[in-house]
This record gives structure tokens, sequence and C-alpha cells, in this order.
């Protein structure tokens, strides 16, 4: 087995932690609980071991602390695909991703798919020419299940290729 | 020295791990089992990243750590267990060897509160944003159903329509779509492409006519118009303030009768109009005697309600298609569409001296205002050859009988 990091990053409330909880417990809860710090969960996934950090949301007043991504393999970049300016701030938090980790993998989450949204197809595309460091966009839902073991399937097939590699 | 570190730590409410460069775990304090993330597996000679997964990944900065090329690695607000814990990792170096300790400094009650604060004003932020969006939902549906849109494509049939637009005609949908949008709206442009604006009238199910402005939004992909949405304002309340402005350049603001600039355009188009039928017509101009010791006796606002109650009586007296103008202070005209027989005239004279004599100004209860006129009669084309000339011939007879 193999151990790594991979750190999920956004804005606040986009559904980090409802993904992880979904990823790891396969649980969901529709309460909005606010990650303050960080919270490390373990999960093992093919012959990988993934220690999840899930980090406090970025919000206007308060940055991402970068301490918590050193070491990282993959980051999962999340947004709310219902709430515009969380999808605009993907490109600085890949940004901010690749200051601490050069060229590290990224996957990025359009959370909350299971509501309604207007995102079209050109814009997933233009999501994905953001940076080459990219490995896909996924249309998640953490409420219902939907592309959650995907992204992280895909991020750590990237991550073990790389480290193999 | 090691029991005294030992002691410092208790006292201080610190957990440590003492692990050497190789990762093997060599000491640790107690309380730990709150704390690490695995604590069955917590003895000596165990790998430290097994017990304390924050450690996984960070082997490159651990060992610039050893070598001296950072200070300390801190690792804020780590939640576990649902306590809050400061992480720090130095290197300690005794005579023998270097080795690592890994503190855990638990947040105080007062960071906790702080913490809760915060978990609440972010809840908050969220909870506002969605209600928010509901908000603006809500008004953008308020908003189409009060305000006409539609899409139409690029040959102008109408492609998607809102409430609004349906009510307005009381149609449905499928009567609508697939229209070209001149079926709805009368308007001199049957292309919309490249306008910004546009005027639009439409009946409505009353047959009303309702003009609108619109304004033409385009809808491009790939650089080029394929769509263009047309959003209604409805601006019949011009038409009103139109009609408004109308009357306040052609009619006198106290008593509502034509001002001299509409009596003079109408007896140029009635000279027009005499000139082609060889027809006659008269005015008569009207001085009131007096008016200025009404003004000293009971004051301005008793003036203007005379004048006021003159144009009255004389507005009642001519037919459908003669005038009333004011033309001065105490002076009226009245134009006699097609008059010309001197008999018939005299007897008007009459009959208006007449009026004032029946008609006094009851100002108060106490206060009856009579009054008297001063009359000029000219016709045309037998006293004059234009308007002006046809007023001051007129005014010249008036002079004659006024009584000062």
């Amino acid at each position: 087995m193999i151990a790594y990091k991979i750190v999920m990053v956004g804005d606040f409330g986009v559904g980090k932690t409802s993904l992880v909880k979904r990823f790891v417990d396969n649980s969901f809860s529709e309460e909005y609980l606010s990650t303050i710090g960080v919270s490390i969960s373990k999960k093992n996934l093919n012959n990988s071991t993934l220690m999840l950090w899930d980090i406090e949301g970025h919000t206007e007043f308060k940055p991402i602390f970068k301490q918590y991504l050193m070491g990282a393999k993959g980051f999962i970049i999340v947004a709310d695909i219902t709430r515009e300016n969380t999808i605009e701030s993907i490109k600085k938090h890949i940004e901010l991703c690749h200051t601490v980790v050069k060229n590290a993998p990224v996957c990025i989450a359009l959370n909350k798919s299971d509501m309604p949204h207007i995102l079209d197809e050109k814009a997933i595309t233009n999501l994905k020419e953001l940076s080459a460091s990219i490995v896909d966009v996924y249309q998640t839902s953490a409420k219902e299940g939907n592309s959650v073991l995907e992204i992280f399937s895909a991020l750590d097939a990237q991550v073990i290729a790389s480290i193999k590699g | 020295m090691e029991n005294i570190a030992r002691l410092i730590c208790k006292k201080s409410n610190i957990s440590y791990i003492v692990f050497s460069d190789s990762l093997q775990v060599l000491d640790f304090s107690d309380k730990l089992d709150t704390i690490v993330d695995d604590f069955s597996l917590l003895s000596f000679d165990a790998d430290i990243r097994d017990v304390m997964w924050e450690l996984i990944g960070m082997e490159d900065k651990l060992s610039s750590l050893y070598n001296d090329t950072s200070n300390t690695i801190h690792l804020p607000m780590i939640l576990k267990n649902n306590h809050y814990y400061d992480l720090d990792i130095e290197v300690f170096e005794d005579s023998v060897e270097k080795y690592f300790i890994a503190y855990f400094t638990q947040k105080t009650k007062e960071s906790l509160s702080y913490i809760q604060t915060i978990k609440e004003i972010n809840k908050k932020i969220l909870t506002y944003e969605n209600e928010n969006k509901q908000n603006q939902e809500e008004h953008y549906s308020l908003i189409n159903e009060k305000v006409i849109n539609f899409n139409v494509n690029k040959e102008g049939n109408i492609t998607v329509v809102n409430d609004a637009f349906m009510h307005f005609f009381d149609l449905n949908k499928d009567a609508i779509i697939a229209q070209h949008f001149s079926v709805f709206f009368k308007t001199r442009e049957e292309n919309l492409t490249e306008i910004s604006s546009i005027i639009l009238n439409a009946k409505n199910i009353n047959n009303e006519l309702i003009s609108f402005h619109a304004n033409v939004i385009p809808i491009t992909k790939d650089e080029e118009v394929y769509e263009n949405i047309i959003i209604c304002q409805d601006i019949s309340y011009l038409k009103e303030v139109e009609k408004e402005l109308e009357l306040a350049a052609n009619h006198d603001s106290l008593t509502g009768l034509a001002n001299p600039s509409k009596l003079l355009k109408r007896l140029d188009v009635e000279i027009l109009k005499c000139k082609e039928t060889l027809n006659s017509f008269s005015i008569c101009f009207i001085d009131l005697n007096k008016f200025k010791s009404v003004n000293d006796n009971y004051g301005h606002h008793a003036g203007d309600m005379l004048l006021k109650h003159i144009a009255k009586v004389l507005s009642d007296f001519v037919r459908k298609d003669d005038m009333v103008a004011r033309v001065g202070g105490d002076e009226f005209v009245i134009l006699f569409d097609s008059l010309e027989d001197q008999e018939i005239l005299q007897n008007m004279i009459q009959r208006i001296q007449q009026l004032a004599k029946n008609n006094k100004l009851h100002y108060t209860d106490d206060d009856i205002i009579e009054f008297e006129f001063s009359l000029g009669l000219a016709s045309y084309p037998q006293d004059a050859k234009s308007a002006q000339e046809l007023l001051q011939t007129a005014d010249k007879e008036r002079y004659k009988h006024k009584k000062r």
C-alpha cells in the first residue's frame, strides 16, 4: 500500500467536507457545519491509502493556510456549481496549490450538481484548460454520491502513475 | 533534564512524541489516546506516520528541518476527536544525537469560543447567500409576470415567450412560438438585427393600443448573433405626458382656454379654408370692463376667480366648432365659425352682453361681483386680409365701446 496526502481546496460552503464524508463513510448531512482548521481522514482505495486533508474553506477575510498544502501528492479543487463566484475562484486555488507543490495533479469537483444550475459544456471545457495539471473536471454530488468515487479514483490513478513513473 | 521537560509539558497540558530521523518513535507523553490517529500502534520503534497521519507526505520537510534548513513545522488547528490542537515539530539536539519532538498544544477555551463564532458567521453568510439567491429568483418571477419579454431568431420568429407576453395577448405558448414577431407587434422595422432599441405597438385583450419601448439584446455563439432577447417597457404614459405638454403649450394655464398662439393657428386655418371655399367667418374681441377695480377691491384671487368664471360662461355659450381664447389679462376672443351675417352677429353681441348681466360671480355669500364687456366685431375677408389684421380690427371696434 502506498500512503499519500490529498488536500481538498475551495471556497467555504462548497461541500469539501461532504465529499470526504461521502467518500470515506458513505454518509451525507444537509446541515452545514463550517470546517475550521483541518480535519484529516484516511481511506484505502485500490492499493493506496489516501490521507484526506479537509481544510478550512477560503473566505474573503481568511485566506487558505499554505502550510496545510505541504507534502500533498494531489489536490481536489471544489466549487459549488450553483455559485458562480466559487467557480471563478478555481483558477486562483490551482495557482496557490502549485506555488506549494509544483505541477501536482488536480481534479476539479463542481459539487452540488444535483441542484439546478446553468453551467454549460463550454464553461467546463474552459475550466479544463486552466492548467496542464488538471486531470479532469467532475460534476459531483455529495448528496447523491454522483462522481464521488470517480474523482478520487482518477486522482489516485494519476498520483500512483506519477509516483511509479 | 529530560524529567524537567516532562514536568513542564505536563503542567502546560502539552503532549509530545519524540522520534528519530528514521521516523521511529523514541518517547512519548501520556494522554495521547485522543490525539494520535491510531493509539493501538503507539509504541517505541513504531513508525511515527502510523500514529500521526499529519506527517505522511512531510518527509522532505522533516529532512530539511533535521538538516537545519528550516526552523520549525507549525500546523495549527488540527481537529482530533472534537478538540483542536496546534502541532509544532522541532529538532532537539543533545550531546549524543539529534531527534524530533512533536508538541500537541490543545486550544484554550477562548480559542474554541472564537472558532465557534467563526463557524456561526460562515453559516450565516452561506444562509444569506442562499436566501439572496431565492429572493432574486422570486424577483425575476415577479418581473416575468409584469414585463413582456421574448426571444426571436435571426428571421424574427419568436422562440421564447414569458408569462407577461401570454397574459397580454391572452394566448398560450403554442399560439405564439414560431410566429413572426410582427404578427403581434406593429413597428416600422421588420428586422431586429443591429438594433438596440425599438418602439413596438400592440393591442391588448381590451383592444387598447399600447406602446412599448423595447430593448433588443443580442445573444451570441461563436461571436455570431443567433437570437435576440426583446424586453418591452410600456410607455403609454408618455402619450399622456405628450397631451399635457400640448395642452400647456396651446392653452392658458388659468382658464384652460386657447392661448393667443393657438388662436392665431386656428385663424390661419380658417383663412385658408375661406380662400378655398369663398366662405366667411367672424371674431368678437371681448374686454372685461373695470377689471382693475375687482382686483383692487377684492384682491387678485377674486380677479382670477372672475376670469375663470367668464371663461366657463363664454365656453358654455359658443357652438361646438367655435373657439374661445384668452388673449390678454382681461381680454378674450370668440371665433364664430362660418358666421358673417351682420344681423346674426349683432344679435350675438347682445346675447354676450346679456351673459354678463345674467352670470354675476357669487364670490362669497356676501360678495357678488358684477361685470360688463366691451365688444368689437370683425369678419374675414370683409374687414381684414390676415389673422393679425383681423384681431386689430376687432380690437379697434371694441375700443370704441370700452368703459374704463
